[in-house]
């Protein structure tokens, strides 16, 4: 995964990280939860982020559709991470299209919601796009070749937890299904991916260990869980390094030189 | 009917259960009850409820907020923490839930975990 030679290559870059609270040098085990604030979900983006660091989450993402929540006075608040994240929701992938150049340069995240096959096709063949949500609501699908692009342009595909956790019957079974279509796809692809309950109050949210034992229950390795937790955090973390100002290009960084 | 030698007696956790709803909720231990087995046969299935055996003991809710102890059997507590995790629902209000911690008699499960 390229990822890693952009992290790894970094050295004292985490200094340009002064926004995040606590422990800048422990990213990866970090666990991120993204969630639809207000007035795309119920609660309030502080409501989320005080309820998520009652869980013992160290960050929420909050993925705005409407909302703009004033994240520096949360995360103060709260004394946890949060994360300025934007959710395109399109019908067509041209409408998308033009959100997505309009949107990358003001947020540290950029998630487009998937859900057609276009929609779908159009996400993971664009590495300017973080996030794929949802690719299988609604009738989206995705298969062998897609996760391929996805593992190229290093475009995360969500497994999305929420209808596990808050439907039953028939429908449930169908995102079951689903979600374990999505899971070999994505392992035998070696694609990135994040893991989300995808709240939209927080009174859906649910612990780490929670999403962890409930992944265990639909046949997901806790280790998947938790590394899909923790991938919110890590793609924060290089986008905000990516934007910072010392950044020009992987493994080309502005920096002091002696002489 | 005579109660079980020692070493033939089921061996049980207690999990201490904070929950959350909106301010205007309300409902009963019965309720919470009935959407906690919902949800263990739910994604459980019948012969995985059985096992974890969930059964609310302890039970206060009031004002939007409440706690519960809920017995389940030892062994079974990665099951049940996956099933209460699927209450989402009770009685029609939405609930938030997270397990507070696990303890292994319901004295210490309330010293610990909650409230005074």
């Amino acid at each position: 995964m390229r990822l890693s030679t952009v992290l790894g290559g970094r050295g004292r870059a985490s200094d340009t990280d002064t926004a995040i609270p606590k422990r800048p040098g422990r990213h990866p085990s970090r666990m991120y939860e993204a969630v639809h604030a207000h007035p795309d979900g119920d609660s309030t983006a502080a409501r989320f982020a005080a309820t998520a660091a009652h869980l013992g989450y160290e960050g929420v993402v909050v993925r705005a559709q409407e909302a703009t929540p004033d994240h520096a006075a949360v995360r103060e608040a709260s004394g946890i991470d949060v994360v300025d994240a934007v959710e395109v929701v399109a019908s067509d992938p041209e409408r998308a299209s033009g959100a997505v150049g309009g949107l990358r340069p003001d947020h540290t995240l950029l998630c487009v919601r998937g859900g057609t096959d276009r929609l779908n096709r159009f996400a993971v063949e664009n590495d300017r796009i973080d996030v794929l949500t949802q690719p299988m609501t609604d009738g989206g699908d995705v298969n062998h070749v897609l996760a391929n692009r996805a593992a190229e342009n290093g475009v995360r595909i969500e497994f999305d937890f929420g209808p596990v956790l808050r439907t039953t019957g028939g429908k449930r079974v169908q995102a079951l299904r689903n979600l374990r279509k999505l899971r070999e796809l994505v392992a035998d692809a070696d694609a990135p991916y994040v893991v989300s309950a995808n709240a939209e109050s927080h009174l859906e949210l649910r612990a780490p260990r929670e999403l962890l034992a409930v992944g265990d229950a639909v046949g997901f390795d806790p280790d998947t869980v938790r590394v899909g937790l923790r991938e919110w955090s890590v793609l924060a973390e290089r986008n905000r390094h990516r934007q910072s100002e010392s950044f020009i290009g992987p493994g080309v960084e502005r920096g002091r030189h002696d002489g | 009917m005579k109660h079980l030698p020692k070493h033939l007696r089921p061996r049980w956790r207690y999990l201490a259960v904070g929950l959350e709803a909106w301010p205007d909720a309300d409902f009963s231990r019965g309720a919470f009850q009935r959407a906690v087995w919902y949800a263990a046969g739910n994604l459980l299935g019948d012969a995985g409820s059985a096992d974890a055996d969930l059964r609310v003991l302890q039970f206060s809710f009031g004002g939007g907020t409440g706690e519960a102890v809920v017995r389940v059997r030892r062994g079974e507590v990665d099951p049940a923490r996956a099933a209460l995790a699927c209450v989402s629902e009770v009685d029609g209000h939405s609930v938030g839930l997270h397990v507070r911690g696990v303890s292994g008699t319901i004295r210490a499960c309330e010293e610990r975990y909650l409230k005074p």
